[in-house]
Parts: C-alpha cells; structure tokens; sequence
C-alpha cells in the first residue's frame, strides 16, 4: 500500500481525468470546437473511431474534429462507467469508459453507441489525452433502432 | 500546495456535492416531492429554468416543483458527467452536469435531453444549492424524435 500522500494524488488524479473526459464532452456538444478539443491531447496523441479513420497528431485531431463540426449540427455526449487505472508511475493511466450520445448528423436524428479505450499522460502537470480509441457499436437512425439499421449510411 | 488534510477535504467536497445533486434529481423522480427538493436548497435560492420561468426562494421553487406532479405521472433523472470545482474557500462551488429523462407527460412518452449547471455553498457542514440552471436540448416525444420536434409545448400552456 502506498503512503497516505500517494493514495490521496492517486483519488485526485482520477478526479482529474474524469474532468479531461467531460471537458471533452462538453467541447464535442459545443458543436465539437476544434481548438477547444484539440487543446486536451497531447502533442503526439492519436484519437481513433471505428469507421472514422485514425488521426495523428494534434494538426490531423484538429482537421478531424474541424468537419466533424461541419456534419454533426447537435450533440450531446453522455459519458457513463468510468474506470480509470493510474500506472505506478503516476504520469500515465488508461480508461474505459461508456458513450451514449443523441445527435443531429447530416440533417437527422441519429442515436451513437460507443465504448472508449483511452491512455492519459500527466504533462506539466496536467492531464491529456494520449490515446482515444472509440469502438461504435451503433450509429442508429432514431426512427428505425439499432436492430433495423446499426449503421446508418451517411451522405 | 495544499496541505494533506486540503487536498483529503476537496475530494470529499466534490463528493458530497455530488451527492446532494443525485438526491436532488431523485426527488425529481416521479411523483415529484417538493419537499426534498427544497429542503437541498438555501432559504434565497434561485431555479433558472429557461423556457420554463425563474423562480425565486424554497416557497416559490416549491410550488412549481409540487405543480409538475399534475402533469408529470413518471420518469427518471439520468444525471451524469458531473464537472465539480471547489472555491479555494472550501465553502462554495459550482457544478455542471448533463441530464437525460424520460417522462411520461400528459400521457404521453417522452425523451428529455438537457444539461444543468448550480451554485452551491457549504452552510453548516452542508452543501446546499444557491442558483440550478438548465439548457433544454430537446423534450420530445418519443414517436418523433428531436429533429421532427424538438419540443413538446411547455407543460401547462
């Protein structure tokens, strides 16, 4: 077991990254503002999706959210089940976490599943997003379910 | 930094806040109860609901909050995201989070999207709201979803 100040900077550290993730989602509502998301990765980071390709480095994140902003014209990203692991050496942790999110693509309602497999890094003290690895397990019409259509043809 | 017993006490300030917020959309659980809900809340509190008025101290509050039950027979407050700062006062907070419920209103099914926001100090040992906010993203029916309407007409009118 690790003395008392190692287990309190552990609590806070988790308290910490739990902020980065909704911060993250509270930037993807406002209209996924790409300088307001690209600012929590770092500089070498990598964000992922299932069948939206893989973006590398903090330019690629921000071309990627950059037409994100221009198809999705609503969002709400409701994250959910957080476990978070901080490495013993307390400057990198790992993240799972659950992603409910009712949006507006391309002019229709759509409900978005999907599960996260991030990595964090404490940089200066701080925080980031290392790696983003999103898994959607659905991107449903609202009228048809998940069942019907799982993924919906965008245009 | 802060000391051991600072840092001990801020984790513990967000977690109780966050538990006077949970208790609070509980009481929001229908049926509605007005007085729990009043009782998480400071003598001049202040509930900002948009769309849906301003309301000004636990009485007023209260009468809104016991007026829904007329209205709304059921629904749950999936309340998650909680993003808690602690003053450097250690007595006053803010808080914002994100909701999603699922009403039954008039009869009729349906999907609420909002985020909250709320201002909180510590009277007592006790955190208690001050201001609670809410953006209505939608409220609509469940057979028709945000695009075809994003929200049902507020309740009452």
């Amino acid at each position: 077991m690790g003395t008392l100040e190692q287990r309190v900077q552990r609590l806070q550290d988790i308290t910490d990254i739990r902020r980065l993730k909704i911060e993250y989602a509270q930037q993807c509502d406002d209209n996924y503002n790409p300088d307001g998301l690209t600012v929590l990765f770092t500089d070498d980071a990598v964000w992922e999706g299932t069948g939206l390709g893989r973006y590398e480095g903090k330019q690629a994140i921000h071309g990627f959210w950059t037409d994100a902003s221009g198809r999705f014209t609503f969002a709400l990203h409701y994250m959910v089940g957080d476990a978070i692991d901080i490495a013993p050496s307390g400057v990198e942790a790992t993240g799972h976490w659950y992603l409910w999110e009712p949006a507006t693509i391309d002019g229709r309602a759509m409900f978005v599943a999907a599960t996260y497999d991030d990595v964090y890094k404490k940089v200066d003290g701080r925080w980031l997003f290392h790696r983003v690895q999103a898994h959607s397990h659905f991107l449903a019409p609202y009228e048809s379910g998940w069942v019907k259509v799982p993924f919906a043809e965008l245009d | 930094m802060a000391t051991l017993e600072e840092r001990t006490q801020r984790l513990e300030d967000i977690e109780a806040v966050r538990r006077v917020l949970l208790r609070l959309g509980e009481s929001c659980d229908g049926p509605y109860d007005a007085d729990t809900f009043v009782s998480l809340m400071t003598k001049d509190a202040v509930m900002d609901l948009m769309e849906m008025g301003v309301y000004r101290g636990r009485q007023a509050i209260h009468d809104f909050i016991a007026g829904l039950r007329e209205h709304i027979s059921f629904t749950l407050h999936y309340w998650c995201g909680f993003l808690i700062d602690i003053a450097p006062s250690g007595t006053e907070a803010t808080a914002t989070w994100y909701g999603m419920e699922t009403p039954t209103i008039e009869g009729r099914a349906v999907l609420g999207g909002l985020t909250h926001d709320a201002r909180l100090r510590k009277v007592e040992g006790r955190w208690m709201l001050t201001h609670l906010g809410q953006k209505l993203h939608f409220m609509t029916p469940y057979d028709k979803g945000w695009v075809k309407e994003r929200t049902i007409p507020p309740i009452g009118s």
